[in-house]
């Protein structure tokens, strides 16, 4: 055996860069945050002006705060934590820059795109196609940056971090991918290829996961390398780590369902979803008191710590908001809670809480290694926590007060059932006003807590010289005697456990989705599958542990035997219903295609974010029966491609608005919603008004619409502009009518929304026989 | 059975399928990780301390 020393330079000048990144988008977007809660406390704040109106300032907050913030900070600590764990240098200095200017650009140009109204109108997943090339792109660039890394790594094993990672960098980029496939319609604009439930399933699939495999597996990893270096003693126990890896891996995708509950979508989905999400209590727990239990013997140090401090109020955080997920996917939970500020005040105990709280940390502990010189000022830190804190304690407190009193006034009822105890939806948007602006103050405390940081990195790096670590190996060419030994890729899909995994759930798809000779099949291979697993495992147990042994080191195996793992779960789900969701399958009602102008309406609609105070979903719940009508059908919105569901009732659903009121009623609500509903916190829409309504796109957006399956008939360029001429002329005509007495030129994107909302809720009748043939 | 997938409930069968499939998983991991070589886990658990 033949052994030499190396020095490793460890590249910590792209964990600076990320880390002032994190710092500064971080505090961008918090601060829009606050902004937007005062939009809603006070309607002029949008200042009459469409750049900065909530429907298009709630994306950027969001995705700033996920993809700016977050995605910075989890850059910092993977580049950090992975360098030092596998003992070596990051491969490639080159494309460590391209990934963080690249994800700088990305994060630049959603903050100009996104305020212009240029969205998929998707949650999460607003950003425009060419913008989602960007992000896979770089997304690829971090990934190969990665591997190559961990090819290159002078330590064999590969610790539960590097695990985690792993885990996040293979599932973001499938869950990205396949949530942002579209046909663009021109360079700004796109349509999803999927519809209706199918989007709506796929958008949670992603919209779910991207709290798992984003917002959590990465802090996850970097919570199992910080806290132990924090903490100066290994985590509590690794066995626990291992089964919270796998755990999480393998139960959370399959979880996406639950913020579908009551709705349209498919019962066994959503039974699926609500029982997943509440085995997740397990692992979620598991990994929590790993977290906590790690800081054993090091709790006297929390009281001058603030690093320590802000892991362990994490991880608290954390055990909650994995706590109250699982709580709020139980059906009638969702019932009252869903559409309610309970749900902004779950996210943000994950987001403020265990995020933001696991970012100060680890900046509070990189800032003096990465720089060479202790922190600014530790009392400045330890404030910050403090008033984070506070801040984080009043905003969740408040958004569980205001969810659950707007959830039940929502749902009252009165006269045994049958009348709405509270039929105006302002009464109870009032109700909860004080709590709204007690959000405010409590996000407000937060950014201050932000700022100090800020400054304290600021007074810190001002003045000090950048320093990269150095560590030594020693390095054995040859395997140390008793060690495994890494295992190839055709080992790994002819193991014994890949081949009955695999056969396994072969047979139980067909017992499952097979006909009645197939089920038998299927039921019968899944049994004979599982005895001979059992009976194989039985004789040769030391095979099965060698093989387990090898794989954990063995990153490319590992991590498609993870990819695997996390991609079970939502191949299960999404493919049966992208199959059978087909207008031909559809019984009951069927959903009626827009005309050109109803059409143009929608993707104002979809441009002004609508979608983010109002749902298009009556559930099977008889309030919201009771409330906005008859309960939506899966075929309603069959064609609806982005599908506009929802997911928060800042104001009343819009299903069933069609006809409901005058078109002199919406004009009116639109130049100024208070004049129709006194009270409400809607945002004024002068330009409707005033805008021409852009139909050079309307041929092409109608041509993809038909190539994704809406019977369109071809139309030309002029038969576009004709079609949409005569609807616009009834609508104006109606608009001029004695006693409303509004003109208005029939080309104003007012006529345009106007066509679309009344649209809402037709549909076609379905003849059960005609649905019914195989 | 698959085009009925859409518009049935199947309560009763699919909260026994999530059921035993996490059970099934959380089982295998957990005998997984608790077969774990005591030196294998110290060796693993001490990485992040030994840069």
């Amino acid at each position: 055996m033949s052994a030499r020393t190396v020095t490793i330079a460890y590249n910590d000048k792209i964990v600076r860069q990320f880390l002032l990144a994190c710092v500064i988008w971080g505090a961008v977007g918090m601060l829009v945050g606050v902004l937007i809660a005062t939009q809603l406390n006070y309607w002029r704040v949008n200042f009459n002006l469409p750049w900065l109106t909530f429907g298009r300032l709630r994306p950027l907050h969001t995705n700033a705060v996920i993809f700016a913030f977050v995605g910075n900070m989890m850059f910092a600590g993977v580049y950090y934590s992975t360098q030092r764990l596998v003992k070596a240098r990051l491969a490639s200095d080159f494309l460590s820059q391209v990934h963080f200017w690249g994800w700088q650009l990305i994060i630049v140009a959603a903050a100009i795109t996104l305020p212009l109204g240029f969205s998929r109108g998707k949650e999460y997943a607003e950003l425009i196609w060419p913008i989602n090339i960007g992000v896979a792109g770089i997304w690829v660039v971090f990934g190969i940056n990665f591997f190559w890394t961990l090819a290159r790594r002078h330590e064999r094993t590969l610790y539960v971090a590097i695990w985690f990672y792993i885990g996040t960098i293979i599932t973001v980029a499938m869950l990205y991918i396949v949530n942002h496939l579209s046909i663009p319609t021109s360079l700004t604009h796109s349509y999803p290829i999927f519809a209706g439930v199918q989007d709506g399933l796929v958008q949670w699939w992603y919209g779910h996961n991207a709290v798992a495999f984003f917002l959590t597996t990465p802090i996850l990893g970097i919570m199992y390398y910080f806290v132990p270096k924090a903490a100066e003693r290994p985590v509590y126990s690794y066995r626990l780590s291992v089964i919270h890896f796998w755990s999480l891996v393998f139960v959370y995708i399959w979880a996406g369902p639950h913020h579908l509950l009551n709705t349209a979508l498919p019962g066994w989905l959503q039974t699926l979803g609500m029982t997943f999400s509440l085995m997740l209590w397990a692992p979620s727990w598991g990994g929590m008191l790993n977290g906590l239990l790690t800081l054993r013997g090091a709790w006297h140090k929390l009281r001058t710590d603030p690093v320590l401090k802000f892991f362990a109020a994490a991880v608290t955080f954390y055990g909650m908001a994995t706590f109250e997920g699982p709580l709020l996917s139980i059906k009638s939970v969702n019932a009252l809670g869903h559409y309610t500020d309970w749900i902004i005040g779950h996210v943000h105990s994950g987001a403020l809480g265990w995020n933001g709280f696991m970012a100060a940390g680890m900046i509070y502990w990189l800032l003096p290694r990465l720089w060479n010189k202790p922190l600014h000022s530790v009392s400045l830190a330890n404030t910050h926590f403090w008033v984070g804190t506070v801040g984080i304690l009043l905003y969740v407190a408040a958004m569980w007060t205001s969810g659950i009193t707007q959830g039940l006034m929502l749902n009252a009822t009165t006269e045994g059932g049958t009348l709405l105890a509270y039929p105006n939806f302002i009464e109870t948007l009032n109700t909860i006003r004080p709590m709204m602006l007690f959000r405010v103050v409590g996000g407000a405390l937060y950014l201050t807590g932000w700022f100090m940081l800020a400054y304290n990195v600021y007074r810190t790096v001002t003045g000090a010289a950048p320093v990269d670590g150095t560590t030594q190996v020693f390095v054995e060419d040859d395997l140390p005697p008793g060690e495994s030994a890494r295992i190839g890729l055709l080992a790994v899909a002819f193991s014994p456990p890949v081949m009955f995994s695999v056969l396994g759930t072969l047979f139980a798809c067909i017992w499952m989705f097979g006909g009645e000779i197939l089920q038998m099949l299927g039921l019968f291979g899944t049994i004979l599958c599982v005895i001979l697993a059992w009976m194989h495992f039985d004789s040769k147990r030391r095979n099965w542990g060698d093989w387990y042994g090898r794989l954990l080191v063995s990153a490319l195996p590992f991590s498609i035997l993870t990819f695997l793992a996390a991609a079970v779960g939502g191949m299960i789900q999404i493919i049966p219903t992208v199959l059978i969701n087909r207008a031909e399958n559809v019984e009951d009602r069927r959903q009626i295609p827009y005309t050109p102008l109803e059409l143009a309406g929608r993707d104002i609609y979809v441009r002004e974010g609508c979608y983010n105070c109002h749902s298009q979903m009556i559930r099977t719940l008889v309030p919201d029966v009771l409330r906005y009508g008859d309960y939506s059908r899966l075929g309603e919105s069959i064609y609806d491609h982005p599908y506009q569901w929802g997911s928060r009732r800042i104001g009343p659903d819009l299903a069933r608005v069609g006809n409901k009121y005058p078109n002199s009623w919406h004009y009116r609500h639109m130049e100024d919603p208070r004049s129709i509903s006194a009270g409400s916190n809607m945002p004024n829409y002068p330009w409707l008004l005033s805008d021409t309504l852009d139909i050079s796109t309307l041929a092409k957006k109608l041509s993809v619409q038909r190539t994704l399956g809406v019977p369109y008939a071809p139309m030309s360029d002029a038969e576009v502009a004709a079609a949409v001429s005569a609807q616009a002329a009834t609508i104006v005509a109606d608009l001029a009518q004695p006693g409303t007495d509004i003109k208005v030129q029939p080309d104003r994107e007012i006529i345009a929304i106007i066509a679309y909302l009344q649209k809402l809720g037709k549909y076609e009748r379905v003849l059960r026989v005609a649905a019914a043939k195989p | 059975m698959f085009r009925r997938l859409l518009l049935e409930h199947w309560m009763s069968i699919f909260t026994l399928i999530a059921f035993i499939t996490a059970l099934s998983i959380y089982c295998t991991i957990s005998f997984r990780a608790l077969r774990m070589p005591k030196s294998q886990r110290d060796h693993l658990a001490n990485l992040p301390l030994n840069d």
